[in-house]
């Protein structure tokens, strides 16, 4: 964070409250990014920007508005926070929205708050041909290795920039962030047919260090592991039924983001939460304990503080199937009449079985082991479910072939109680630390 | 100009932008204002209100792009833009650029509906009573309903384009949403609905007739969920309803004919241009001139008049959905279907409003010809893997059909198919053509643009139904 930041949002927040706003939170948002796509050999996109922006939350007599503008000069910011000022004033008063109460804030001031070791800046002077070499190095890998292959699209993407925040009641807050995301997406023919079936692969990081070309080689080789099953004659739907399911962690994040959101408090008052009045109550299966570990070190999701700068802490979300949380901010605590928690999701943590995700595979007998989704939703207040997926039809501990063009529906509830096995390896998949889960008894047609 | 540069810095932009080579250059401006009220039970306790500012510089070396953008319009920055763009290029010779303005290109104006313009919305006068009053005639309609959210937003962009071939045009962009959704509780059942309208108008989409339509499709909803049910799943006959179920040609049939997945040899439609592909009475087509509709533009974001493109005709695959880099790849004219997020992001083959145009079958022959199957009218989402085809709806509300006739109400259920498979299986269109005016919203490439999407009935033999 450069001086300039502070002081643009210093100025900002004194502006409005001298201009008729009687509390305010301004945050200042600034990124860097560099965007390099390849379709085989050739670079075909190169893309740099810099974007910076202020939001604002102001209260005015009463009543909140939210506003933003990427237009920092001193005139202008002058002019845009009169006029939204203006605009809250014409709100409906909405007395349960406050600042959080100070002694729940994070007590740290930016520069003594310790590292939670998921910030590396040297990102932001990785040199262009370094991306370039490292992104070469997807394509590189496959090409050549399959005649099948129609082409390779890599995509490097990274990010360095950060969040300041301050509010009238003296609190600041600040985030460093940094992340690297190298996808490669592997489209095949299937000779004979017009199908061009592809799938791809992912890793990110904060850092770059381990982000090189070994690391690109082996995201090319997973996108090739996923799609080569699916040029084989015999994919396809397999025949309606029950069937035991396997999500490895970068799949299973579908079943349990809906879970998390159910948690938070807007979703509750507004009735839209299939886990409405289901505090204290066994909703999953007992070998299902998920928790929240926000200051775990190099976590892509630790932070010392939430959206409204609210300390965050270690938090129990189910324990051996018991829901012990919701995710409630300041204003949602006063619209619910409870106490506050904190507003959102960390870092959360499924605690890990006994058994790898090998041998729960080689010991499950038959199963369908998921390797994709494809569309479908979920209906928040009654947790009813259907999904589109892809996989690998497995039966007496091996894979046997690729099915595609087939959904999994059910209630999710309902999908959590018949949890068989949950693995003792885990991945951090979108700030969560999720292992690999065999559910019994699905529903697949 | 609606943006405070001189014709001399805009050519000087884009001969730096192409100064190391390259085929076209362009840039674009932006200057958008977002709107939104949001009124949860009986409170408007929600206002938001984003400025975004900006101008993205692009330069094309035939399938290459590179592309800068910067957030100040001063000349320092701008000219530090076009250098970082330009750097897709190879260090070869400078290109040519047109003088500013000098193509004369110009389009037809007129599709859009904004006569009150959202720049001078005062929400205390125009759009909170609105709300309160959408709310009143809802609950009292049905007093079951426990929660209910109504939000109203509205974007407004100006946008100016100017590009090396000597284009230079600009417009005013409105749009509004309105969307309700709410919650009824009958016995220990919970059920929940939404339903929007988006149009590209301006503050007059906010007529009492508007009211009346949303309450009564929003009640008609929810009581529809309080008695359907998720069925059992399994391949069957699919009667999709007017309106919404476009979706169906968006996912199924649209996206895989953007020509970006086109040229580069990934969509199953690559090797089929010209081939006959379905019953020829059925025709498909992207349409980018649909008064007000959410899709439509006078031009696209590269500059391109906007156009009625037959992806289908009479059952014959007609044509892909071009920019500028996929049409000088296939030697064609681009078809204005080239758009963008916003001035951070490059422009793309994208759909506006596609639809199905209306056969001769009526909607009661089709559920007739069926004995068991499904009728389905509702949509919240979908997906397509353009490569394998396979595309997915997520139906939430239908019918089963037993014998020929509508019975149980169902929903929440997905429905998986394969795009040239069920173009093929589409036995039977009706003369009820209905574009759907919702807030559909199409993701491609981690941008959204706004589209729209239509159908007339249509009987589509087999795809496979989700189902407990």
């Amino acid at each position: 964070m450069n001086p300039t930041t502070r002081d643009i949002t210093l100025s900002a927040l004194r502006t409005a409250l001298s201009s008729g706003a009687q509390a305010a939170r301004i945050e200042y948002l600034w990124m860097d990014q560099t965007t390099l796509q390849s379709t085989d050999l050739t670079l075909t996109q190169l893309q740099r920007s810099s974007a910076s922006a202020l939001q604002m939350t102001l209260w005015v007599d009463g009543r909140v508005g939210s506003y933003s503008t990427n237009r920092l000069d001193a005139d202008n910011l002058r002019s845009f926070i009169a006029g939204s000022i203006a605009n809250t004033r014409l709100l409906n008063p909405d007395p349960d929205r406050t600042l959080p109460d100070l002694s729940r804030c994070y007590s740290l001031k930016p520069n003594l708050a310790p590292s939670l070791g998921n910030y590396d800046g040297t990102l932001a002077d990785l040199d262009i041909e370094t991306r370039k070499r490292i992104l070469a190095a997807v394509p590189h890998t496959l090409l050549g290795t399959d005649p099948r292959i129609i082409n390779v699209t890599a995509n490097w993407n990274d990010r360095v920039g950060g969040r300041y925040v301050v509010d009238s009641q003296d609190w600041e807050g600040l985030q460093l962030i940094s992340s690297i995301e190298l996808d490669c997406q592997v489209a095949c023919c299937v000779p004979g047919t017009d199908r061009k079936p592809s799938d791809d692969w992912y890793e990110m990081s904060f850092s770059p260090t381990g982000f090189d070309e070994a690391l690109a080689s082996s995201i090319a080789r997973n996108a090739m592991r996923l799609v080569l099953p699916k040029l084989e004659p015999d994919a396809g739907p397999v025949p309606a039924g029950r069937y035991k399911v396997l999500m490895r962690p970068r799949w299973v994040c579908r079943v349990i983001d809906p879970l998390l959101n159910a948690l938070t408090g807007t979703a509750l008052f507004m009735e839209r939460s299939f886990l409405l009045g289901r505090l204290g109550q066994r909703i999953t299966s007992p070998l299902l304990t998920l928790t929240d570990r926000p200051h775990q070190q190099g976590a892509m999701g630790a932070s010392w503080f939430d959206f409204e700068g609210v300390a965050t802490c270690d938090l129990d979300i189910i324990r051996e199937g018991v829901l012990s949380t919701y995710y409630i901010s300041t204003y949602n605590a006063r619209r619910l009449h409870t106490a506050p928690t904190v507003g959102e999701p960390m870092v959360v943590c499924m605690t890990p079985g006994t058994k790898s995700a090998t041998d729960i595979a080689a010991s499950a007998g038959d199963f369908i082991d998921i390797t994709g989704f494809l569309g479908g939703n979920h209906n928040d207040v009654t947790g009813d479910f259907s999904f589109g997926i892809e996989g690998m039809l497995w039966k007496q501990g091996k894979p046997v072939r690729s099915v595609s063009g087939i959904n999994i529906t059910g209630n999710l509830l309902d999908l959590w109680q018949h949890v068989l096995a949950i693995s003792s390896d885990r991945e951090e998949i979108n700030d969560s630390f999720l292992a690999t889960v065999l559910f019994d008894d699905v529903s697949v047609g | 100009m609606l943006f405070p540069i001189s014709d001399t810095l805009l050519h000087k932009i884009l001969a730096t932008a192409l100064s190391s080579g390259g085929s076209y250059s362009d840039i674009y401006f932006e200057h958008s204002r977002v709107g939104s009220l949001v009124m949860q039970n009986e409170n408007v306790n929600r206002a938001v209100l984003n400025e975004d500012y900006g101008a993205g510089i692009r330069v094309v070396d035939g399938d290459r792009t590179g592309y800068a953008y910067s957030e100040v319009l001063s000349p320092e920055q701008l000219l530090r833009a076009a250098r970082t763009a330009a750097a897709i290029c190879a260090s070869g010779s400078p290109s040519p650029v047109a003088a500013v303005g000098s193509s004369g290109a110009s389009v037809p104006f007129g599709l859009y509906g904004a006569r009150q313009s959202w720049l001078e919305v005062d929400p205390s006068v125009s759009v909170i009573p609105w709300m309160q009053s959408l709310r009143e005639k809802t609950l009292t309609l049905e007093p079951r309903i426990s929660t209910l959210q109504i939000s109203v937003s509205w974007r407004t962009q100006r946008i100016a384009l100017v590009n090396s071939l000597g284009d230079f045009m600009e417009e005013e962009r409105p749009m509004a949403a309105i969307s309700v959704n709410a919650v009824i509780r009958e016995g220990t059942r919970t059920e929940m609905a939404v339903t929007s309208r988006s149009l590209r108008q301006g503050l007059e989409i906010l007529s009492d007739s508007l009211q009346e339509e949303l309450s009564s499709r929003l009640i008609d909803k929810l009581r529809f969920a309080l008695t359907a049910i998720q069925p059992h799943g399994g391949e069957m006959p699919v009667v999709m309803a007017a309106g919404a179920s476009g979706i169906l040609l968006h996912e199924a049939i649209g996206h895989a004919f953007e020509a970006d997945f086109n040229r580069r040899g990934e969509s199953v439609f690559s090797d089929r241009l010209g081939q006959i592909v379905c019953d020829p009475d059925i025709s498909v087509v992207d349409d980018g001139t649909v008064p007000s509709a959410r899709g439509s533009v006078h031009w696209d974001d590269e500059g391109v008049p906007s156009q009625k493109t037959f992806i289908v005709r009479q059952g014959c695959l007609e044509s892909f959905l071009h920019d500028r880099i996929s049409a000088a790849h296939y030697g064609v004219e681009p078809t204005g279907n080239g758009r963008r997020e916003s001035f951070r992001t490059l422009p793309l083959p994208r759909m506006r409003n596609t639809y199905m145009e209306a056969g001769s079958a009526t909607e009661s022959d089709l559920i007739a010809s069926v004995p068991q199957g499904i009728y389905v009218k509702d949509f919240s989402n979908g997906q397509v893997q353009i490569g394998a085809g396979d595309f997915t709806f997520f139906v939430k509300s239908g019918y089963l059909i037993e014998n020929g006739r509508l019975t149980q109400p169902v929903k929440d259920i997905n429905i998986i198919g394969n795009g040239p498979q069920a173009l093929a299986d589409i036995h039977g269109v009706a003369d009820n053509l209905v574009i759907d005016h919702g807030t559909w919203i199409c993701g491609k490439a981690g941008q959204s643009v706004p589209v729209t999407c239509g159908m007339p009935s249509v009987l589509v033999s087999r795809l496979n139904v989700g189902g407990i």
